[in-house]
C-alpha cells in the first residue's frame, strides 16, 4: 500500500471515531439531562439501564472502532516525524555558529524596538492581570457575597470570576500572537546583522538558595506533620475519609 | 520474515516504564479490591494519610485519602491540628517530588493518557492552551482555598472543588459506588448536582481523548499547587544552561504546555531526555541537585531488587486490605421500610457537652424522624434547618432525633451552642449500643451521609431518604403517616 493510500485510510478513520466518540459521549449528556428534566427529576436504576440500553448500540459500535484503531496500528504503523524546531522564543535563543559581527546602527535600533514592543505588551498584560486579580479578591474576601444559599453563591461567584477573566484572556491571547511576531522579527534582525542571541535567563540547580529553600521548606513541613499528630489532627481526615459525604462526590 | 523487526515492533507496544509506575500506583492507592465487589468504602487507619495525586476516597477501592479533599476539608475543623497537618504533608508532596506526582503517582493522570491513546486526530498544544493552562490556578484560588474558608467562617463544612468540579470524584466515588447493585438505594438521591457533575465528567474524559491530559493541563488544583514547586523539588528533571543550545526539541516533543523541562508545568515524564541533542536535560539527584549517572550494572542490580520489592508491597498491601477489611454486616434486625426500627440507647448532647445520660429514639409514641448527621458532612449542616423547622412547627406530634456520627461527636456541643442553642430536636451520639456496630449501620445506613429514617407512632419504619432532604419532603413524610 502506498504512503498516500495509508495516511487516507488514517485520516477516513480519525474522523469516523471522532464523530462516534462524540455522537455516543452527547447522548451519554443528553440522557442524563433527560433523565433529571422529564418526570419526576428522579434517577432509577430501572430507568438509568433503559436510557443507556437506547445508546447501546453506538457504544459497541464505538468500542468495536477503538480496537480497530489499534489493530490498524499494527498493520500499518505511523511513520514517526521529525519535527524542526519553529517556536518563536527558541527561534530567538536558538545559538548559532556564526561569527559575532558588529551590527550596523540601523539594525541595532529595530532590535532595540522589538524588545521595547514586547516588554510594553508584557506589562500592559501584567496590569489588567492585577486589576482583574485585585477585583476579583475583593469581591471574594467579602463574607457577605457567600450566602446561606450556597449554590447561588458560588455560580455568582464562579460567574464574577468569568467577567473578570475574560478581559486579561483577550489581552494575554493578543500579547502572545503579538510577542510571538516579534521574536520571530527580531530573530530575522539578529540573522541579517549576524549578532549573537540574547542570554536566557539562568536557571541553575545547586545554587546555594535553591538547596537552602528546599530544606527549609521540607523542615517547616515535618514541623507541621508533627504538631499535626500532636493534636490529634488526622481524626478529621480520617471521619472525612470514612465515610460518604453524598454531597462531596456529586451524589446528592 | 524479518523477526527483529517483529520485535521492535512488540517492544514500541509493551508499556513504558513510567506507564507501569502509574498503574502501580494506580493499584496501590486502590488496593481495597474487596471494596468493589461489597459496594463498601475502607474504614480502616490508612485512611489517615494523604495519597500524593487526586484519588477520590469515597471510591469502594480507596485506601488513603485525597489530598485536595482533606485540604479543603480541613479548613472548616474546628481542630486546628488538621490544617497543619494536611498542609505538611503536602508540603512535603510538594517539595520531594513537585508535579513528578502528576507524570507518575497520579491515577486520574493514567486514566487520561490512557483515553489520549485511541487514535484520533490530536488537538496539539498552542498558544491558546498555554493560556487556558493558568485557569488551574483559578480553580485553586477560588474552589479549593476561598469557598471552603468563606463557608467555614459560617462553621458550614463546604469542598466546593469535590462537590461541583472534581470528575475523579465523580468516576471513581460516585459512579463506582452506584455501579454496585447493594447501593442501590443510592440512586433516589441523585438530582441536580450529579446531572452537573455527570455532564462535565463526561466532557473532561471526552475532552482527554483529543486534547492530553486536558483535566491536568487546564483544571487540576493540586497540580497547579505542585508546580509552584517544581524548580525546588528534589525529584524531577532539570536542564543544565550551560549545555543548552535552546533548539526547542525538548519543549516541541513535550504534549505539556512547558517552556522548557522543569518549568510549572513539567510533569517529568522525561520524554524529553532522550531527544536533547547536547544532553542537557537531567533527571535531579537529590544529593547534589543534578543528575549522576550511575554504572549499568549496578543500575541493573537496583532495578531487579526495587521491582520485587514493589511487587511484594502491593500483593502484600492487596492482601492485607483484603483480609481485614470486614464483610458486610448482617444485622438480625429490620432495616428497610415496614419493619420494625430496632431500638438503641443513645447518649443525649446538648450545647453543655455529651451527656451520661441516655434515651432511646424508638420509644416516643409519636411520628419520629432520625437523622444521622456530621459537623463534617456539608449536606447534613444545609438540611438541619428543615428539621428543626419540623421540629418546632411539629412538636406536639412528631420528634426529631439529631444523631450524630460517634467520631467527631465532641465537635456537637459546640456546633449546637452556636446555631441550635433552643432547638426542639433531641442531639445524640452514635455510640454504638447494638452489639459492635452503630445505630447507623443497625438501621441501613451504607457510610453515606445525611441519611434520614422516619417511623410512625408504633415505630415501624415508613420512609427512607439516602441523601439530603428538603421541608417539603419532610413534611410530605409526615402527612403520609398521619
Amino acid at each position: 500500500m502506498t504512503k498516500k493510500t495509508v495516511k487516507r485510510i488514517r485520516l477516513i478513520y480519525g474522523i469516523v471515531l471522532s464523530v462516534s466518540i462524540i455522537v455516543v459521549a452527547l447522548s451519554l449528556m443528553a440522557c442524563s439531562a433527560h433523565i433529571y428534566l422529564t418526570g419526576d427529576h428522579t434517577y432509577t436504576a430501572e430507568k438509568v439501564a433503559a436510557y443507556f440500553s437506547l445508546i447501546a448500540v453506538p457504544t459497541y459500535v464505538c468500542f468495536v472502532l477503538i480496537l480497530g484503531g489499534f489493530l490498524l496500528q499494527f498493520l500499518l504503523p505511523e511513520e514517526s516525524k521529525k519535527k524542526a524546531f519553529t517556536t518563536p522564543v527558541h527561534m530567538l535563543l536558538a545559538r548559532s555558529k556564526r561569527k559575532t559581527l558588529a551590527a550596523g546602527p540601523v539594525l541595532t535600533a529595530d532590535i532595540q524596538a522589538e524588545e521595547k514592543r514586547r516588554s510594553k505588551l508584557r506589562s500592559l498584560t501584567i496590569s489588567v492581570l492585577t486589576v482583574a486579580f485585585i477585583s476579583f479578591l475583593l469581591y471574594s474576601l467579602n463574607p457577605s457575597n457567600f450566602t446561606e444559599d450556597i449554590n447561588s453563591s458560588v455560580i455568582r461567584g464562579f460567574a464574577v470570576m468569568a467577567l473578570c477573566l475574560v478581559a486579561p484572556f483577550g489581552i494575554a491571547l493578543v500579547t502572545v500572537y503579538r510577542n510571538n511576531a516579534s521574536m520571530r522579527i527580531e530573530a530575522e534582525l539578529r540573522k541579517q546583522a549576524q549578532m549573537d542571541p540574547p542570554v536566557p535567563p539562568a536557571q541553575s540547580c545547586k545554587n546555594l538558595p535553591s538547596q537552602i529553600a528546599r530544606f527549609s521548606i521540607l523542615l517547616v513541613a515535618v514541623s507541621l506533620v508533627v504538631i499535626g499528630l500532636m493534636g490529634n489532627g488526622t481524626k478529621d481526615v480520617l471521619t472525612k475519609a470514612i465515610n460518604i459525604c453524598t454531597e462531596c462526590i456529586g451524589l446528592g | 520474515m524479518d523477526w527483529g523487526d517483529g520485535m521492535s515492533k512488540i517492544k514500541k507496544w509493551l508499556p513504558s516504564k513510567r506507564k507501569l509506575m502509574q498503574l502501580y500506583f494506580g493499584l496501590l492507592f486502590n488496593a481495597n479490591l474487596k471494596g468493589y465487589l461489597t459496594g463498601n468504602i475502607y474504614k480502616g487507619v490508612t485512611k489517615n494519610m494523604c495519597v500524593p495525586g487526586i484519588n477520590c476516597y469515597s471510591c469502594p477501592g480507596a485506601v488513603g485519602a485525597c489530598p485536595i479533599g482533606s485540604l479543603q476539608g480541613s479548613f472548616s475543623s474546628a481542630n486546628k491540628s488538621t490544617m497543619y497537618y494536611v498542609i505538611g504533608i503536602l508540603l512535603i508532596y510538594c517539595v520531594m517530588f513537585g508535579r513528578m506526582i502528576c507524570g507518575w503517582l497520579c491515577p486520574f493522570g493514567l486514566v487520561q493518557e490512557l483515553l489520549y491513546k485511541i487514535k484520533t486526530p490530536k488537538v496539539k498544544k498552542n498558544p491558546v492552551t498555554r493560556i487556558l493552562s493558568w485557569f488551574k490556578y483559578v480553580v485553586l484560588i477560588f474552589f479549593v482555598l476561598i469557598v471552603p474558608i468563606m463557608y467555614a467562617f459560617r462553621s458550614t463544612p463546604l469542598p466546593a472543588f469535590c462537590k461541583y468540579i472534581c470528575p475523579a470524584g465523580t468516576l471513581e466515588g460516585g459512579l463506582a459506588l452506584l455501579s454496585n447493585k447493594a447501593n442501590e438505594g443510592f440512586f433516589s438521591m441523585l438530582g441536580p448536582l450529579f446531572t452537573w457533575k455527570f455532564l462535565l465528567m463526561v466532557s473532561i474524559l471526552v475532552g482527554a481523548i483529543f486534547i492530553f491530559r486536558l483535566f491536568c493541563r487546564f483544571i487540576c488544583p493540586l497540580g497547579a499547587l505542585y508546580g509552584l514547586f517544581n524548580k525546588l523539588s528534589f525529584f524531577g528533571i532539570q536542564v543544565d544552561t550551560s549545555k543548552c543550545i535552546n533548539c526547542g526539541m525538548c519543549a516541541n516533543k513535550c504534549k505539556m504546555d512547558i517552556r522548557y523541562p522543569g518549568d510549572q508545568e513539567c510533569i517529568s515524564c522525561g520524554e524529553c531526555v532522550p531527544v536533547c541533542p547536547t544532553k542537557a536535560i537531567q533527571w535531579k539527584h537529590w544529593k547534589t541537585g543534578c543528575d549522576e549517572q550511575p554504572n549499568r550494572k549496578k543500575r541493573t542490580i537496583v532495578r531487579i531488587i526495587s521491582a520485587v520489592v514493589m511487587i511484594a508491597i502491593l500483593a502484600g498491601a492487596i492482601g492485607y486490605f483484603w483480609v481485614t477489611t470486614p464483610d458486610p454486616v448482617k444485622l438480625n434486625v429490620g432495616n428497610s421500610v415496614g419493619d420494625l426500627c430496632p431500638g438503641a440507647d443513645l447518649q443525649i448532647i446538648d450545647k453543655e457537652g455529651i451527656k451520661t445520660e441516655t434515651m432511646n429514639p424508638t420509644k416516643r409514641g409519636k411520628i419520629t424522624i432520625i437523622n444521622f448527621w456530621g459537623t463534617w458532612c456539608s449536606g447534613c449542616i444545609a438540611e438541619l434547618p428543615y428539621f428543626d423547622q419540623i421540629a418546632t412547627e411539629y412538636q406536639d406530634t412528631v420528634a426529631v432525633i439529631a444523631v450524630h456520627t460517634s467520631s467527631l461527636a465532641e465537635t456537637a456541643p459546640a456546633y449546637i451552642a452556636e446555631h441550635y442553642p433552643n432547638s426542639n430536636m433531641i442531639f445524640v451520639k452514635d455510640n454504638g449500643q447494638l452489639p459492635n456496630e452503630e445505630y447507623y449501620l443497625a438501621l441501613g445506613g451504607r457510610g453515606a451521609y445525611p441519611y434520614t429514617v422516619v417511623l410512625d407512632e408504633n415505630g415501624v419504619i415508613t420512609e427512607i431518604f439516602f441523601s439530603s432532604v428538603h421541608y417539603d419532603d419532610l413534611k410530605a413524610a409526615i402527612e403520609n403517616i398521619g
